[in-house]
């Protein structure tokens, strides 16, 4: 991945969980909004700074290899303005460049802030967090069990290729390859409902009565707030710079 | 403390897997569960649990009758069943959350679970655990937690289905002498007779969903009634 958002400690983890969640939220949505360069640029720096904040490892040639098909397509499918360059039937205008340059700018500033959000914390934590400020409980369960148990997946996934493998199969675009894969996809289906079985028996056994309990949210602090506070500034201080440029 | 009368269990494919189960044992009694596979262990612990719904009056914990839903709700506060696959059983992200999970249905109030966890966690010495990402624990580590999960409700009554499977020597090893410690009533069901051996006093041979043998841990040297139902030591 070219941002990597493993959780670590950082000064973005040590805020409280609902308040990441209401913090990133006005930000994030004035970024969709966004619609000149400079206000986007200033987004980006800002995002950046976030994300060091977050501690996100960022692989800039990963990241940049992967917007480049998009930053060099873009371009010629809008038509706007003064026309740059032009070659029947593909025409580079003024606008198209720019559009290109906000998108990308935009784009980047989404995936940092984001990043810098999910490296703050475990998935889970976050389920718990939007689950706090009114996501339904049942949607908040299904993510976190979802979360847990496709790693386990995975793992039953890596050990049936293997099984395969040492038993000399090759992963051919034939009858054979593809009767097989199905056979394999199956199996893990049939698995993952035994074991969703499993899962419910456990839950039962340590009294789970289908109502989600949790320990109470950490308080809110001081710089919890700010940063809140702060978020909701910017956000509304980017749309407004955008609005009157 | 457990009493089981004639108990007959069928799945809904019409399989039957208990068949007229009897055995009682009193408080503070440490039971092997032995038997070759698809003797009816496993079964006989989700019955006793509840998960299974047993017939009524053929099962009796704690005072408590399975059969019954109101009994069944709060027989997870006096028994507890550690699976014999720990991923099934340990479902939340971090180790803390998972040990809390039992003690939070139980109703429990913040301090109390807070306390309850890092007692448990204690126990089976993985104290610190509380924060770690529950899937990347070695086998070990991971059967200690699904444990702990279950020592954190305080169980009057311990069940624990094949807990040396998949452990290195260490590992069960560490699980053995972690046994030995555990206060309570134990129904252990396992293969693992040199554990059985070490950890419990009395033996129940299962067969074919039926009880074979009673007996105390003497049993286990009768090599020929081992044999004879598919185990050896």
């Amino acid at each position: 991945m070219a941002v990597e958002s493993t959780s670590r400690p950082s000064w973005l983890a040590r805020r409280e969980g609902r308040c990441r969640l209401l913090a990133a939220l006005p930000l994030l949505m004035a970024l969709s909004l966004i619609r000149d360069w400079l206000p986007a640029l200033t987004a980006l720096g800002l995002a950046l700074l976030v994300a060091i904040l977050g501690k996100v490892h960022i692989r800039w040639r990963g990241l940049i290899f992967s917007m480049l098909p998009v930053a060099l397509l873009l371009p010629w499918t809008v038509r706007h303005g003064e026309i740059l360059f032009e070659t029947s039937p593909l025409t580079l205008t003024e606008g198209g460049v720019m559009f290109v340059i906000v998108f990308m700018l935009k784009t980047l500033a989404i995936l940092l802030l984001v990043s810098a959000l999910l490296a703050s914390a475990p998935l889970p934590a976050h389920v718990v967090a939007a689950r706090r400020l009114g996501l339904p409980n049942l949607f908040a369960h299904l993510l976190t069990l979802t979360w847990r148990y496709v790693f386990v997946l995975r793992e039953e996934w890596a050990r049936l290729r293997l099984a395969l493998r040492v038993r000399g199969f090759r992963n051919r675009m034939n009858r054979h390859g593809r009767q097989t894969i199905g056979h394999v996809l199956g199996s893990i289906l049939v698995r993952g409902h035994a074991r969703a079985e499993r899962v419910g028996q456990a839950m039962r056994c340590r009294g789970f009565d289908g109502q989600y309990r949790e320990l109470a949210a950490s308080a809110v602090k001081t710089p919890d707030w700010a940063m809140v506070l702060a978020a909701v500034m910017i956000a509304g201080g980017l749309i407004g710079w955008d609005v009157i440029r | 403390m457990i009493d089981v009368r004639e108990l007959n269990f069928k799945y809904p494919d019409g399989r039957l897997a208990l068949n007229g189960v009897s055995f009682h044992a009193e408080a503070g009694d440490r039971i092997g569960l032995i038997g070759p596979n698809g003797a009816g262990k496993t079964t006989l612990l989700l019955c006793l649990t509840g998960v299974l719904e047993p017939p009524a009056n053929t099962i009796f914990v704690a005072g408590l009758d399975p059969a019954n839903p109101t009994h069944r709700r709060v027989i997870p506060a006096h028994v507890g069943l550690v699976f014999q696959n720990c991923d099934d059983q340990i479902f939340s992200a971090t180790v803390g959350e998972d040990v809390a999970f039992g003690p939070l249905n139980l109703g429990l109030n913040d301090t109390e679970v807070r306390q309850r966890v890092a007692e448990a966690l204690a126990t089976v010495n993985l104290t610190g655990f509380e924060d770690r990402v529950a899937f990347h624990l070695s086998e070990g580590e991971k059967r200690r937690v699904a444990i702990a999960g279950i020592l954190a409700m305080r169980p009057d009554i311990l069940l624990l289905d094949e807990p040396s499977s998949s452990l290195d020597p260490r590992g069960r090893r560490g699980l053995i002498n972690l046994l030995k410690t555990l206060p309570g009533t134990q129904i252990i069901a396992s293969h693992d007779l040199a554990m059985i051996r070490e950890t419990c006093s009395r033996v129940i041979l299962m067969d074919a969903g039926q009880v074979a043998a009673v007996g105390s841990i003497e049993m286990l040297r009768d090599k020929e009634l081992l044999e004879r139902h598919g185990l050896e030591i």
